[in-house]
């Protein structure tokens, strides 16, 4: 992670400066197959054992513990936190209710005017932008930090 | 010739794999290109065992890059070879639109070098795909001229249209049916003997003379089930005419069929607006309008993108309750 960051700064940077363009080769590997109906048995298990060694994320929380930026507490905290954000919204997709079928060639076209936000008429149709802020009141509450620079009325559309 | 040999049942994916196979057997111009159809075999295991068998030079796992896989079917095809270019999901093809559009479709009229090549793919819905794994591309290719369009609905078929694209010398959007893949009622036992399906020639799959019902694709098989209720419920002979060659189009045949039954029903999965029905009609309203006892009636879906939600995809594809509604109204008349 901070391999890429140097060298995107690098090229950035470089381009800048007015050295013109620049290419970074970012050497990756996907760990798991391309969806849950794939094994990914064609990978050779040393292979992916090597990459699963070379994960960045988990390098990278080693790297902010030892530099001690982030203390196991802190890291359980806020793994915790992510955790319940992604639960409650599986746990409230599982209990709303299906689409009405009535609705199937509807939402083709925004109409116009103002869209629609909390409050307004349209805001609590069955849709995935509406479904985020109907549930919490105001969206991503649990992640929303105190300097988030997202005006809260465009958060909430 | 008396003696009956047992063959194994397939399914109509088996036969669109023995279709490949056979013809890279047949001729070393025919290759595979595409995303994962190599050492994974396809997504849907459509192409499994033809890397061992054949080689990477011959089954090759591309980028995931269809304008690319497109563009270099192109040119591969003006080089001599024959490619089959698979589209993981057919609903990626648009990714490839130009080349197809603007190279193959255009080539021979532009240049004079034919394109032989195949674009293939999983398209349609009913399995839960959503937005971006169920789409039916049909009509934008049919709009098209320059490249040919076919759309198996049976196993036998599957195979034969498949060998005969192949063969062609110019591209052709051959659309498999994902919800056909492995259909146990589609089972077939297959010819030996190498075979063919002719492009351009539509077929009969069941005879009446109330109605014709114009169909091809899975929804073939709805309207199947739909003629046996018409017969078995209301003592209406409905005919149903598989198309399964959209461009180039049988209109003898459909010709034929119309001025016998005088009544037409039109059913595709695809959307309506602009669909093949639409264009089935003018073609009916043009030259058949003094033979005709009802209005030309299309069953299609709603004009909305593929939805995702169960309930919203079973309200909006055609069904055998939806064709069956139409085919009264129709019958009435």
């Amino acid at each position: 992670m901070l391999a890429v960051y140097d060298a995107v700064g690098r090229a950035v940077e470089h381009a800048r400066n007015g050295n013109g363009p620049a290419i970074v080769e970012c050497k990756t590997f996907r760990v798991r197959g391309h969806s849950e109906a794939d094994k990914a048995d064609y990978v050779p298990p040393a292979l992916r054992e090597e990459w699963l060694a070379k994960d960045p994320i988990t390098r990278f929380e080693t790297y902010l513990r030892e530099q001690h930026m982030l203390t196991l507490e802190q890291q359980t905290e806020l793994e915790g936190r992510v955790k319940a954000v992604v639960e409650d919204a599986v746990r409230f997709a599982e209990v709303s209710p299906a689409p009405d079928v009535a609705t199937v060639a509807d939402y083709v076209f925004a109409p116009d005017g103002p869209t629609a936000i909390i409050g307004e008429v349209g805001a609590n149709d069955a849709r995935y932008v509406n479904a985020l802020d109907r549930r919490t009141g105001q969206p991503f509450t649990t992640m929303l930090q105190a300097e988030s620079t997202t005006p809260m009325e465009v958060a909430q559309r | 010739m008396s003696q009956t040999k047992k063959y194994q049942k397939v399914t109509y994916l088996e036969a669109i794999g023995q279709a490949i196979r056979e013809e890279m057997l047949r001729d070393e111009a025919v290759f595979l290109l595409g995303e994962d159809v190599g050492a994974y075999g396809g997504a849907f295991k459509v192409s499994a065992g033809l890397l061992e068998e054949f080689g990477a030079e011959r089954v090759i796992d591309t980028p995931m890059a269809e304008a690319a896989i497109i563009g270099s079917a192109v040119g591969a095809a003006l080089m001599g070879m024959r490619p089959i270019a698979e589209m993981q999901f057919i609903d990626f093809i648009t990714c490839g639109f130009d080349q197809i559009i603007n190279m193959a479709s255009k080539m021979y009229w532009r240049v004079g070098m034919p394109v032989p090549m195949v674009i293939r793919g999983p398209s349609g819905g009913g399995t839960k795909g959503g937005p971006f794994h169920s789409t039916s591309p049909e009509a934008w290719f049919f709009h098209t001229p320059g490249i040919k369009v076919v759309v198996p609905s049976t196993t036998y078929d599957a195979k034969g249209m498949l060998k005969a694209a192949v063969r062609d010398n110019n591209p052709v959007l051959y659309l498999e049916h994902k919800l056909l893949y492995r259909l146990p009622e589609l089972r077939e036992e297959l010819p030996e003997e190498d075979y063919i399906v002719p492009l351009g020639k539509a077929i009969i799959r069941r005879d009446g003379e109330d109605m014709t019902i114009l169909t091809y694709g899975a929804m073939v098989h709805q309207c199947l089930k739909v003629a046996r209720t018409l017969e078995e419920e209301d003592d209406l002979e409905a005919e149903v005419m598989d198309l399964r060659s959209l461009s180039p189009l049988d209109r003898e045949a459909i010709q034929e069929s119309v001025k016998r039954t005088n009544k037409v029903l039109i059913v595709h999965e695809d959307t309506l607006t602009g669909g093949i029905g639409a264009e089935l009609s003018a073609i009916l309203a043009e030259d058949l309008f003094e033979y005709l006892d009802g209005p030309i009636t299309r069953v299609a879906a709603p004009d909305v993108p593929f939805p995702y939600a169960p309930p919203l995809e079973a309200a909006y594809l055609p069904n055998a309750a939806k064709i069956l509604t139409a085919a009264r109204k129709l019958a009435a008349y």
